[in-house]
């Protein structure tokens, strides 16, 4: 039998009334109050469980409920009659330093973990689910968006567009997904000279890329670079992986209601451009072993890098600010295309 | 007992017991077990919060209580999880799907709202007591769906009237027990605070205007800069080291003007709106009093927001109790007659309310 005292309610009123409670072994529950007595089963009450060093409440089938402050003895109750087992264990945890602390560690660790690998395996998943016809319409949609919004027709001439056209199948003709691949040519004063990749094989490529470019292979590093992209799902990928990242880092810096505040935005805008970082370098690497694999100088690629950016040797001294870029440092790409040189 | 006539006041001040370094350890569990359950934990997690909080926030030396079920609030989460994830996906399916999407979201709207302060109402109590909330579906369609459109169409000068509308439909429709809460508020006390912030804000647009168009001409700054490009200025300051100095002065000064210009009209109309708010609010014949101080919160906001930056979020407990202490002490209650009978009083009254409600929607839907 173990006794303690508590406030008690009755369900219907707001009344307080100060009573004395027995639990006994046995299952049952005597409240002695100044005028009245009370008894219930403790299979039919519920008792909550321990939260820091709060009051307790003790809620019966009828509305009633009991208020207590004798943590320790309510603990006692509840784990014999086998009650909250489970929150017993979290509480044990919280009061304990070095778990706490050690909890603190693997929060670290788990967050690195899960935007390393957790929110990149669970959207590699996701996307090899995705049958390939909704892929090709996500890159047909993309694609006519872009038609819609930013880029006009090609101002190239027919035969020059068949002409690559024809060597673009020269060089990527044995890959395994050729007959998905289509290339689209078109002129555009807001992307520049630009190539884009879209889901399912849809290729874009700028007049002034073309223009810029010195010679034909200079293009195809270009294009096998944005093959990578295709090759590796990284537009699906991505898709997956941004939305996977903006809710883990809801969950882990909020409830999700919480997810358009700054605190959660920035740090979520972080880790986005860090994934399309680590993209744009496995396309890179696709393109240096395609390149090499066809006897072409993967530094070709490098050259035409440098010239998108003919102040790269300004650019190369902000690296501060890498971290908020969605693209790699070129100076580091330009470099890695001459550690791949045979 | 007697010395209560039935016209004098008794004041009860709400008091909050919570302590940082207990908290702090809960919190940090809390988000362990949630990331290692995959986001499962987090509905236990925010009830043990919310437990901690509201326990620990006592009036007449009684303690609130919150009821939510863990696995209620859980089947919420993963309804909206997957909304959010059909709806960040559908715009590269087809941007038609994500426009309908958005148009059959509008109407459910108002039903959302109500349901979620329902549900926080409804798993809130005091003595064994629930709150309950019983706004009505057309009532919050005009608030929340309608009056948008009209602030819209004033370019905000309806703004205030809407702040009222919102804070009259959430305060008016709630009751403890059986006594209703009653807003008293009215929509020139509104007006006041938003041109109070007005006048707050030219006053600072007045300060940097002065501070631009005089101070900085008088320094001959372009005299030391041929032009203000950024290489300019990064150059100069590399060059010479008290040009350097000034310059990260000059910085710092401009940030800080910029901060604050945008901080202290929000700190602002946050205090004053809740003093509004509380001092306007009756529950029957009892009324409430606000005591936040504006330069108390900004002292609070600002130092917790650099103590959370500082220590890389670890100081987030810290700064909760600090704040939830300071906004709950800033409230009293004063009751009208016996205060044993404040009480008793809803007695005879209460009655069984719907259990029906949507136990899914425990969204935070603030005051």
């Amino acid at each position: 039998m173990i006794e303690i005292t508590a406030l008690y309610y009755d369900g219907k009123t707001a009344t307080q009334f100060a009573v004395k409670c027995r639990f006994y072994e046995q299952g049952k529950l005597e409240i002695q109050g100044q005028n009245f007595t009370l008894h219930y089963l403790l299979h039919d009450t519920q008792i909550s469980p321990r939260i820091g060093s709060t009051c307790r409440s003790i809620y019966f089938k009828d509305g009633g409920k009991l208020e207590s402050f004798a943590n320790d003895e309510l603990d006692v109750i509840a784990q014999y009659f086998k009650q909250n087992t489970y929150q017993a264990v979290v509480h044990k945890l919280e009061q304990h330093l070095p778990s706490a602390i050690a909890a603190l560690i693997m929060t670290g660790g788990l967050i690195w973990a899960g935007i390393e690998y957790g929110v990149p395996l669970l959207a590699q998943s996701a996307a090899s689910a995705v049958p390939y016809s909704i892929e090709r319409k996500i890159g047909q949609q993309g694609l006519a968006s872009l038609d819609e919004w930013l880029v006009k027709p090609s101002q190239l001439k027919k035969d020059r567009q068949l002409q690559l056209k024809h060597t673009f199948a020269k060089y990527f003709s044995q890959l395994p997904h050729y007959a998905q691949y289509q290339l689209n040519f078109r002129s555009s004063p807001e992307l520049g000279a630009n190539a884009l990749a879209f889901p399912g094989g849809v290729l874009l490529i700028t007049d002034d890329l073309i223009k810029l470019a010195k010679n034909d292979e200079e293009i195809i590093a270009v294009l096998a670079h944005e093959i990578g992209h295709i090759e590796y799902r990284h537009g699906l990928r991505s898709l997956f992986q941004n939305s996977f990242s903006a809710l883990f880092m809801a969950g882990l810096l909020g409830d999700i209601s919480s997810i358009s505040s700054l605190s959660v935005t920035l740090p979520t805008i972080l880790v986005q451009t860090r994934y399309s970082r680590q993209f744009e370098l496995e396309a890179d690497d696709y393109a240096f072993a395609f390149l090499t694999a066809h006897h072409i100088q993967p530094q070709v690629f490098a050259t035409l890098l440098s010239r998108l950016e003919p102040n790269s040797s300004k650019t190369a001294h902000t690296n501060e600010f890498d971290y908020l870029s969605s693209h790699p440092n070129t100076q580091e790409r330009i470099a890695r295309a001459k550690n791949h040189a045979f | 007992m007697n010395s209560h006539s039935l016209d004098s006041t008794t004041d009860f001040p709400l008091q909050f017991n919570g302590k940082s370094g207990e908290f702090f350890k809960i919190w940090i569990v809390n988000i362990v077990l949630s990331i290692l359950t995959l986001g499962i934990y987090s509905a236990w997690a925010k009830v043990r919060t919310r437990r901690y909080f509201y326990s620990n926030t006592l009036l007449m030396n009684s303690p609130f209580d919150y009821l939510a079920e863990p696995i209620k609030i859980l089947k919420g989460r993963i309804i909206a999880f997957a909304i959010l994830i059909i709806y960040s996906i559908s715009p590269s399916i087809s941007p038609v799907l994500q426009g309908g999407l958005l148009v059959l979201f509008v109407p459910l709207l108002p039903f959302i709202i109500i349901k979620a302060l329902n549900f926080n109402a409804y798993n809130t109590a005091y003595h064994n007591i629930r709150f309950n909330f019983k706004g009505r579906y057309l009532q919050a369609l005009w608030v929340f769906i309608g009056l948008p459109f009209i602030v819209a169409l004033t370019i905000g000068l309806a703004y205030p009237y809407f702040t009222r509308a919102r804070k009259k439909f959430i305060i008016s429709n709630m009751a403890y027990g059986t006594s209703s809460f009653e807003f008293a508020a009215t929509t020139g006390q509104f007006y006041q605070v938003y041109l109070k912030v007005l006048a707050i804000l030219m006053a600072l647009a007045i300060v940097i205007g002065i501070f631009t168009y005089s101070y900085l001409p008088s320094l001959n700054l372009e005299s030391i800069l041929p032009d203000y490009q950024f290489e300019n200025i990064l150059k100069l300051f590399f060059l010479s080291i008290p040009t350097f100095i000034f310059g990260l002065f000059l910085g710092l000064l401009i940030i800080a003007i910029y901060v604050t210009s945008l901080i202290i009209p929000f700190i602002y109309i946050y205090t004053a709106l809740i003093n509004l708010v509380v001092n306007q609010t009756r529950l029957a014949e009892h009324h409430f009093s606000g005591h936040l101080q504006f330069g108390k919160m900004l002292w609070l906001s600002v130092s917790s927001l650099l103590a959370i930056m500082c220590s890389f979020g670890l100081m987030i407990p810290w700064a909760m109790i600090r704040m939830t202490r300071y906004r709950i002490e800033s409230i009293t209650l004063h009751v009208k007659g016996n205060p044993d009978e404040f009480i008793a009083a809803e007695t005879q009254k209460i009655q069984a309310i719907g259990e029906e409600i949507g136990d899914i929607f425990d969204l935070d839907i603030g005051l």
